[in-house]
């Protein structure tokens, strides 16, 4: 008998009941994204709240040009198909401008080949529609898969290139600690945004200016003040007032015992 | 083609988000296939990046551009590993398996035993009281620093105690709080890209 | 009094050179001339302790996952050595596989050195590096098979005793996750929530703070966390007779608390040097107006 077969003379649901609280969320999240997009390019005025540490990203693209040197941007170590890398790419696109705006050699050791070649495409685009070719043979390369191995041969660029700044954007392991403290002997500037929560306190501790957690998130449509990325970053935040609010109300059924949230949504 | 791109991801978006709420066998191992695909496709790509990498360093060498003397040593490792595992034996005994154990292993376990060195450096600079909350961090450190070696014990078991509490409490309740944080974000972000409002990694300019 | 605040200042100028020397000092010392610190288990290696004892003993087998490289074999490694001589000391039989791509390594080199004496394929068995760890953790409530046709060497999973008893997630008593990266969460997601298998983790120091809240729900049974309870873990096991001594983690303890000792000293030391330094400015700034 075929699965298919065995599957329907199982009488089994076709829908998996325990997680339908899941697909609840999901659709809310959804519903919110595709509202508050359309609501923020008919409005245009939705007003987020600044991040410090872009606006000191700016700074130092800006005392980069007047240095003379160059700048690295880390997209991290996760693949393309990871939410913090596709993060990280929408920051990039908008940083290579600005790099090519104030005539600074941008460059992108990456380790990942297909975020090797995007960033390269990126930078590429960047260039084109600014007219003005991207400096340096270092624009994105690919340095190892190798976490350690990419620390390695980061630090050695670090240290031959001696740029103005530094930044790292995306998700790290161990070897953040060893690139941030090679950087800041190099006396680069630098700014971070990781969702690792393990490797936060070292950057919090080694660079000029962090940004944590959904943050991260959160630059790509800081930094462009794109409509639409704006607008969903709106409602992954109306998305978290709900969420916190429906711990809340768990929380004090929980602690007063007069019902159990957890089993009323269903799941485990 | 920018157009049949964006139709093909949010497709295969909404059908790995759809499946995860079904259970019908055909559904689910339509979604494993998919799975595997994007795996042998992830391992290819290594062989793009090994391409670029070769690319890049062997002009710099040919330019005798500044630093080819370090491009002339990794395009030397490249050669020597992937000639080790195309023509040698890959297995206990071989080149290859030499080359793993006594290079890689000992670089690798050496770069991370470099992080002992870096922490002091960076716990020394950054640990200063500027400020209430740097004051906070900074007394929350040296507790946990103390408390989880046996030289806190000499300290009494009242330092290990608070360690303990610190870490499983404040700390794994920021942690979670983070974590929480994170998991929405990444799941926006992912609604996002399925839904084609963010194309920068297709396009470079997002939205 | 202000050389005094001048020589104080420098204390937060320190070159890191002077730093890193210190502490390669911290580190390498104790090693030949031993402090004697003595290490106190606690409650968290003794549960881990307790857990793997009463799966060990319980008949079935255990899933022994090595998710870890040469980075942190310092930290991980001794725990796993714990583990295997845990387990086969108490009786127990492993499945032992790895979601790392430098884990098989390390793993075949511990089962040569921890396993001589037992006979694979009856009392543990190797299925080597998969990297599709969340569709394999998946399909192992269902069947070993799907995923494993032979084990690391080759042979056809049918052909070897311990996996004609050892099907599933039923045949399973724990999963015991040795790890330096996220592959214990998917551990939890895939396996523990989604089979209710049984799991224990052992973690790096750094990893290990992550991993609380899922202790606190209940979803990992234990967690051995860092080169201290490592040490612990071994401490345990000689006092149980699984060992006749005590091994690397606890040597590397005086090493450990030196090192710290140096960090905190070095914290101190700054501080001193910024407060001198701020009041320094402070005198400065007020003679100048």
């Amino acid at each position: 008998m075929l699965p298919s077969q065995a599957f329907a003379a199982s009488g089994q649901a076709w829908v998996n009941r325990e997680r339908m609280s899941l697909a609840a969320a999901t659709g809310l999240l959804i519903i919110l994204v595709v509202y508050y997009v359309r609501k923020t390019i008919r409005d245009r005025d939705t007003f987020i709240r600044r991040l410090e540490p872009l606006e000191y990203l700016n700074r130092c693209m800006g005392a980069a040009a007047e240095l003379g040197k160059g700048v690295f941007f880390l997209p991290g170590l996760a693949a393309i198909s990871e939410p913090s890398t596709i993060s990280s790419i929408s920051v990039l696109s908008t940083v290579a401008r600005s790099a090519l705006r104030h005539r600074v050699e941008i460059s992108v050791p990456c380790a990942d080949p297909v975020v090797q070649a995007v960033a390269a495409n990126i930078i590429d685009e960047a260039s084109a529609s600014m007219e003005q070719q991207a400096d340096g043979d270092m624009t994105a390369v690919f340095i190892s898969n190798r976490p350690f191995a990419y620390a390695a041969g980061t630090v050695g660029l670090f240290s031959r290139h001696n740029p103005a700044a530094i930044f790292y954007f995306g998700t790290f392991f161990a070897e953040s600690l060893i690139l941030a403290e090679s950087g800041g002997a190099e006396g680069a500037m630098q700014v971070a945004a990781t969702d690792s929560v393990t490797q936060a306190p070292f950057f919090i501790a080694s660079c000029d200016s962090v940004l944590v957690g959904e943050e991260l998130y959160a630059a790509g449509a800081s930094l462009s003040r794109n409509p639409a990325q704006v607008g969903a970053l709106k409602a992954q935040d109306v998305f978290k007032a709900v969420a916190a609010g429906l711990i809340i109300l768990g929380l004090a059924g929980s602690v007063t015992g007069l019902f159990d949230l957890a089993s009323l949504v269903g799941g485990n | 083609m920018q157009i049949f791109l964006r139709v093909f991801v949010s497709a295969v978006g909404i059908f790995m988000l759809v499946q995860f709420f079904l259970l019908h066998p055909a559904v689910r191992n339509a979604a494993g296939a998919l799975n595997q695909w994007a795996n042998i496709v992830l391992a290819a790509s290594i062989f793009l990046g090994v391409l670029n990498l070769i690319r890049v360093h062997t002009s710099r060498i040919a330019a005798l551009r500044k630093g080819w003397a370090y491009s002339a040593i990794t395009v030397f490792g490249i050669c020597i590993t992937a000639g080790a595992g195309l023509f040698g034996k890959t297995g206990q005994g071989g080149l290859f398996q030499h080359l793993f154990e006594h290079v890689i292993f000992p670089l690798e376990a050496m770069t991370f035993a470099l992080l002992a060195f870096y922490i002091a450096s960076a716990s020394f600079r950054a640990f200063r009281v500027k400020s209430l909350n740097a004051t906070v961090m900074l007394t929350a450190a040296v507790i946990v620093i103390i408390g989880r070696v046996p030289l806190g014990q000499l300290f009494g078991q009242w330092i290990v105690d608070l360690a303990r509490f610190l870490l499983e409490y404040p700390n794994a309740g920021a942690k979670r709080a983070m974590t929480i944080g994170v998991g929405l974000g990444a799941a926006a972000m992912s609604i996002k890209v399925i839904l084609g409002i963010e194309r920068t990694y297709l396009t470079g300019r997002g939205g | 009094m202000s050389f005094k605040h001048g020589m104080l200042s420098r204390l937060g100028l320190m070159d890191r050179r002077f730093v890193h020397f210190i502490i390669l000092a911290a580190v390498t010392v104790p090693l030949f001339i031993p402090l004697g610190l003595k290490t106190e288990p606690t409650e968290g290696s003794r549960a881990f302790f307790d857990e793997v004892q009463a799966a060990a003993v319980s008949g079935r087998s255990v899933i022994i996952s090595v998710d870890f490289g040469p980075d942190t074999e310092a930290e991980n490694g001794p725990m796993l050595a714990g583990v295997l001589k845990h387990v086969f000391g108490a009786g127990g039989r492993a499945v032992i596989l790895t979601f790392h791509a430098t884990g098989r390594g390390i793993a075949e080199k511990y089962i040569d050195t921890c396993l001589r004496d037992r006979e694979y394929g009856t009392d543990y068995v190797f299925l080597g590096y998969s990297p599709s760890a969340q569709n394999v953790m998946l399909n192992l409530s269902r069947a070993f098979s799907l995923d494993y046709r032979t084990d690391a060497r080759g042979t056809e999973l049918n052909k070897l005793d311990l996996m004609r008893e050892v099907k599933n997630y039923d045949d399973v008593a724990l999963v015991i996750d040795i790890a330096n990266n996220a592959i214990p969460r998917f551990w939890i997601q895939f396996a523990v929530e989604e089979s209710g298998v049984p799991m224990v983790a052992a973690l790096t120091g750094v990893m290990a703070p992550q991993f609380y809240p899922y202790l606190q729900a209940g979803q990992t049974r234990a967690i051995l966390a860092g080169m201290q309870q490592a040490a612990e873990y071994e401490i345990l096991l000689q006092e149980s007779g699984y060992a006749e001594s005590t091994s690397t983690a606890v040597a590397a303890m005086d090493s450990q608390s030196v090192a710290h000792g140096a960090i905190v000293l070095f914290i101190i030391l700054g501080n001193i040097g910024y407060l001198a330094s701020r009041k320094r400015r402070k005198e400065t700034g007020e003679k100048s107006a």
